[in-house]
């Protein structure tokens, strides 16, 4: 699975989970979540629920940094770690 | 009419307010707010809840548990069963005030978890709402600790501590810091044990079961819950309202949907005039 | 002793908590305000804990519901910082002929504090502010919030914020504009009459003749902006102001350390007052 493919995924997932009235290709891989996107800390946590569920990864409670839910590009990029250490 | 109340609980007092029809009281309603800072984001909600049940002749009783809101005591001495009881006595409280015998419970999220439990023990309760109630206690007290660790990352670009090394605190002894309220670990056990379906066979037996959420199915454990009720013999009724999760905002929300659609189940309920609603 | 009070403001009845001392202990008359979006408890009761540690020390506490809020009357579409100034010298008006000769001390937290500063700017009876986390007013506001979305200005709020979901439904009208606009705490996105507001009360403020407290978290993104702001407007008008930051805290002060630190600098600062 590529990265793009992730991104894309994940947009959906954004859109959807966070009720945002945007397109999930309007969202921008490297706008700042929180401040371009008003992600807080009750909304990320849906977004992890979300991702656990969607891609069927676990992200352990020592991985929960800013630096990978700051960008879609750095949340894909993290995802897929995760992906391909599983 | 609105009364502010003071309720006599052994060496505590609860604080309360109660709401009189200004005609002819058909039934009487305690509510059960929710714990932590949900109960404060509902507050203005169950405020509105309980004008608009009062004034369709509903008498209301809306009270703090011991530790919490207004109510004397520090919240870290007290747990579940205290909570249940705390219920039941705001209940014997509201007969004595009102002289009304046909009283129901309105919870809210944990609210409605202990609402469950205080009418599971106490067959008198002729009816119980449930507004999105916690049914299973582990599965919620888990997500409450993952938002804890979502904001400190938040807070500090990182979370400081994990859900294991919590646990072992709560499991040590020690009590651990949520958003500024000191759960312990006897606190900890008693959310965590909470299984309404298991319950569910010998529950209340008259039930409004509510999901509320902006859109999306019913979750499927609330829909088990149902079924649970139904196998016990219990009258369940499952609705959905399309309103936000208002107990977890910061910022002034309305519910009409739902203070709309409980007002006309318990008109429904409490129609029959004369009789008890229990037979 | 705790009792309940009611008192009116334009015809709404204002819902609150009085916390009275032992008899003859002759302490300040506190008057918590909560703020947009909290109510008489204060964000995990911190309000409660405060009020009943002062009441030791000889004060007499009262926290009560901004109209719109708790169990106040009155609707939140209809509230803003000079209703709450109207509401919070409303209480004044009712508590202090029952307790005559005491000094006056607005205790407020967030928003609340922009309504201590309203009130003590024009009424010459507020003797003492103690302000928890207050926010950039008028032209503190151009430098800490220039450059800051609306949307992060939220992030304040003790981390549990309104969800997007209001604002998408207000971009598209789906509802009520004016009552989501006040609910959202649009005071953030202010327009420039609040702003106009913000800056005459802080130019009003020189009739103010008392003592300031601030205390910030490390941790609010507010604090740097906030603290130059207070510090500076307490030096301009020779208002004596101590200054205390709570390492590692947010806006409201959400852990229990937190919140003892804040509790036990009040306590202390109120009996040098």
């Amino acid at each position: 699975m590529t990265e793009e493919k992730i991104e894309d995924r994940l947009k959906r997932m954004i859109a959807s989970r966070l009720f945002l009235k945007i397109a999930p290709e309007a969202i921008e891989d490297n706008k700042s979540l929180m401040d371009d996107y008003g992600v807080d800390s009750v909304s990320l946590l849906e977004l992890v629920v979300g991702i656990e569920e969607e891609f069927g990864i676990v992200i352990p409670d020592e991985e929960f940094s800013i630096k990978h839910f700051a960008t879609v590009a750095a949340l894909a990029a993290f995802v897929g770690s995760k992906m391909t250490a599983e | 009419m609105e009364q502010s109340v003071l309720i006599p609980r052994g060496r505590e007092t609860l604080s309360g307010m109660l709401y009189q029809p200004d005609e002819e009281i058909r039934c009487g309603m305690v509510m059960c707010a929710p714990l932590f800072e949900e109960r404060k984001s509902s507050h203005r909600v169950m405020v509105d809840a309980a004008r608009t049940f009062a004034a369709n002749g509903c008498a209301v009783l809306r009270f703090d548990y011991c530790g919490c809101g207004d109510s004397t005591g520090d919240f870290k001495n007290y747990s579940c069963p205290d909570w249940r009881e705390d219920i039941t006595c705001a209940a014997r409280f509201m007969n004595g005030q009102t002289g009304m015998n046909r009283l129901g419970l309105l919870g809210l999220r944990l609210g409605a978890s202990l609402a469950f439990e205080a009418a599971r023990m106490n067959e008198s309760f002729d009816f119980t709402v449930l507004w999105e109630p916690i049914i299973h206690g582990r599965r919620y007290f888990d997500y409450e600790l993952r938002r804890k660790l979502i904001r400190e990352m938040v807070t500090f670009g990182q979370s400081r501590v994990t859900r294991e090394t919590l646990l072992k605190d709560l499991k040590d002894g020690q009590p651990i810091d949520l958003d500024g309220y000191a759960v312990t670990s006897r606190l900890f056990h008693d959310i965590t044990t909470i299984d309404l379906i298991k319950a569910a066979a010998q529950g209340p037996r008259k039930v409004l079961l509510v999901h509320i959420a902006p859109s999306g199915a019913v979750p499927r454990e609330l829909s088990a819950l149902k079924e649970a009720g139904l196998d016990g013999g219990a009258h369940v009724d499952l609705i959905s309202t399309e309103e936000d999760p208002f107990w977890n905002l910061v910022g002034l929300v309305e519910c009409p949907s739902l203070i709309e659609k409980t007002k006309g189940w318990i008109n429904l309920l409490t129609s029959n005039t004369g009789q008890p609603l229990n037979t | 002793m705790e009792y309940p009070i009611h008192f009116k403001v334009n015809g709404q009845a204002l819902y609150g908590i009085v916390h009275e001392p032992e008899p003859d202990r002759a302490g300040p008359l506190v008057v918590f305000l909560h703020g947009w979006a909290g109510s008489r408890l204060g964000p995990h009761r911190m309000f409660v804990h405060m009020a009943r540690r002062l009441t030791t020390r000889g004060c007499v506490c009262l926290r009560f519901d901004f109209r719109g809020r708790g169990d106040s009357g009155g609707t939140t579409t209809d509230a803003s910082i000079r209703s709450m100034i109207a509401d919070a010298t409303a209480a004044l008006d009712f508590l202090l002929p029952q307790y005559p000769e005491r000094q006056v001390i607005l205790l407020a937290i967030c928003s609340g504090c922009k309504v201590a500063i309203g009130a003590a700017a024009t009424d010459a009876r507020v003797g003492g502010l103690a302000l928890w986390s207050p926010e950039p007013m008028g032209p503190m506001r151009n430098t800490s919030s220039k450059n800051r979305k609306s949307l992060d200005a939220m992030r304040t709020y003790g981390r549990k914020l309104l969800r997007l979901e209001t604002w998408r439904k207000l971009l598209t009208f789906r509802v009520n504009v004016k009552m989501v606009k006040k609910a959202v705490g649009a005071r953030e996105v202010a327009g420039q009459g609040e702003i106009s507001d913000e800056t005459l009360w802080l130019n009003q403020l020189h009739n103010f003749k008392g003592r300031m407290l601030c205390i910030h978290g490390t941790n609010d993104p507010e604090t740097a902006a906030s603290k130059a702001g207070y510090k500076s407007l307490c030096s301009r008008l020779g208002i004596p102001q101590e200054v205390h930051e709570i390492t590692g805290a947010n806006h409201s002060f959400y852990g229990l350390d937190w919140e003892r630190k804040v509790i036990d600098l009040t306590d202390t600062w109120m009996v040098s007052m």
